[in-house]
């Protein structure tokens, strides 16, 4: 059984004529690292309000179709109970870290939850370990770098435990190195967890070594879901607009001077094996 | 002039014997030295009252915090002198500053050496429902978020020519709709992605919340309150009961 599993999901928000997002299908297994990318406005930040129940429960509307993250309904479940399944990170920082200090904000998902006390403090500890935390626990949101402030958001999220990680363009508000030290943290958390992450991102290069499948929407529609060799190759990544990675041009442009490629590469050390193929034909 | 006596009211991490105090003790303390002295209006009392808080700035290592939050009241202190000499005469005038000096310092103590977390927390072991006291902290959390922002705002709307500073009295206070309308709207967008945070955490799901670090009273907080209780149980017979001996009705005699 899928994780998380969309079946001809429609939603339009109340104050709308248009449907934001419209016959969604999809199935999402556990353990996939999934880059959802899109020009802004096409349904993506709906998408994922959707799999932690911020749809219908926060943001009212019309929701069609069934939507069934972990096993449950999320139209049957609380947001609250979700939380414990789906954790997300907001694109803005600044508006997550609600506490004045960063144990407080790791401590206030589990908190909400009514987890004993030692439980709560092996989690921070866990998480604070992990996202390399430790020395900022008794600092201000304030006083944080982005990055910084990003990692705590991401680890705020953590200590509920849940199996899927949602991410709302995690680097928006970041500098490239900081952006990259995100992205790496990210992937490890997904090998070394298991942990189910769907990233929206703009910056598509910086994923290309970690993701497997890369979900590409245009008005409120997925037009393409696949390997991103199949997806950021395709016509329609052309069309709609977004950001394909300077390596995957340089080969699409190869291929249309007809250069024979025996495969699409996506990352660096992909298109170096490449390069050496076709040197040696 | 306004932005020293918030400065002076900003909680400062220290270790000292009055930051190690229970919040609870530090707000009796407060509520207990300001009611003293608005019990008593003679002057030789007030000055006792005043003179014993200055140890415990002296403990609390926060003299200059102090200074800053007398200095930032100068106008009012002032105020209150001219008008009380006109109309009461000086001793009276005199009592009424040393009043004022005391409820500043004990309150300023208070906010000096309280964190807005153990405040709320406080807060919530008096039975103060949770989610008010959550927002409490959360509006001091985001006061130099919105600082900045509408900083931010006035550098842009200042860059696209709007001058603050001209015109008469009423003009310069219109001179600030383009800062505070976009600084609402701003505002209110925030909030809702605030809120969509707090839900995706389980904000209120739950009437059994944990408490991370719940307040404990020690020996020392017992110690202080026991002194404070004594301290106005003696006044308030003094006054009321046996009468005040004349050495303490003594006043400036014009």
């Amino acid at each position: 059984m899928p994780l998380i599993e969309f079946e001809n999901v429609s939603f339009k928000y109340g104050d709308s004529e248009n449907y934001a997002i419209k016959d969604i299908n999809l199935k999402i297994d556990e353990g996939e690292f999934i880059l959802l990318t899109g020009s802004t406005g096409c349904g993506k930040t709906t998408l994922i309000r959707c799999v932690n129940g911020l749809i219908p429960h926060f943001h009212q509307g019309v929701l069609e179709g069934k939507i069934t993250v972990n096993g449950y309904l999320t139209t049957e479940q609380t947001v609250a109970f979700l939380s414990t399944i789906v954790g997300v990170v907001f694109q803005n920082p600044e508006n997550q870290l609600v506490s004045l200090n960063v144990l407080r904000e790791l401590a206030f998902g589990p908190e909400n939850m009514g987890l004993p006390r030692e439980e709560i403090n092996n989690r921070i500890n866990e998480t604070a370990e992990k996202l390399e935390l430790k020395h900022l626990l008794d600092k201000t949101p304030i006083e944080l770098s982005g990055g910084e402030q990003q990692r705590v958001a991401i680890a705020s999220a953590l200590t509920l435990k849940p199996k899927i990680l949602l991410l709302d363009e995690p680097t928006a508000n970041l500098d490239p190195k900081s952006a990259k030290m995100i992205i790496e943290l990210l992937g490890a958390l997904n090998k070394a967890l298991n942990l189910t992450i769907i990233v929206i991102e703009h910056r598509l290069e910086l994923l290309m070594d970690y993701v497997k499948r890369v979900i590409l929407m245009e008005h409120g529609r997925i037009i393409a879901d696949g390997r991103p060799a199949e997806v950021l190759y395709s016509d329609e990544a052309e069309r709609s607009g977004v950001n394909i990675p300077r390596l995957i041009r340089v080969f699409k442009k190869l291929k249309q001077s007809g250069v024979n490629l025996i495969f699409n590469p996506v990352t660096i050390s992909e298109g170096v094996d490449a390069l050496k193929v076709m040197s040696r034909c | 002039m306004s932005f020293n006596i918030f400065e002076a009211f900003k909680y400062r991490r220290k270790k000292t014997f009055i930051h190690s105090l229970d919040p609870r003790t530090k707000l009796a303390l407060a509520i207990g030295v300001s009611a003293l002295s608005i019990i008593f209006t003679e002057l030789i009392i007030l000055l006792i009252i005043f003179i014993s808080l200055i140890p415990l700035l002296i403990i609390a290592k926060s003299i200059k915090e102090w200074t800053g939050t007398v200095k930032g009241l100068t106008l009012l202190i002032v105020f209150i002198l001219f008008v009380n000499i006109v109309f009461n005469g000086l001793s009276f005038a005199v009592s009424m500053v040393l009043r004022i000096f005391s409820l500043i310092t004990a309150f300023s103590l208070f906010f000096l050496t309280v964190h807005p977390d153990e405040l709320s927390q406080a807060l919530i072991q008096m039975k103060v429902p949770f989610s008010f006291a959550f927002a409490m902290s959360m509006a001091i959390r985001y006061v130099p978020t919105i600082a900045r922002e509408a900083q931010t705002i006035r550098e842009a709307q200042m860059s696209r020519g709007l001058e603050l500073e001209k015109g008469g009295f009423t003009q310069k206070i219109k001179n600030f709709i383009p800062i505070i309308i976009p600084l609402i709207v701003s505002s209110i967008r925030r909030a809702v992605s605030i809120a969509e945070s707090l839900e995706s955490r389980g904000f209120g799901a739950y009437s059994n919340r944990t408490y991370l670090l719940p307040l404990k009273m020690k020996k020392r907080d017992y110690i202080v309150l026991i002194t404070l209780l004594a301290a106005i149980i003696i006044s308030v017979i003094i006054k009321f009961v046996v009468g005040l001996p004349p050495l303490l009705l003594l006043s400036i005699p014009f």
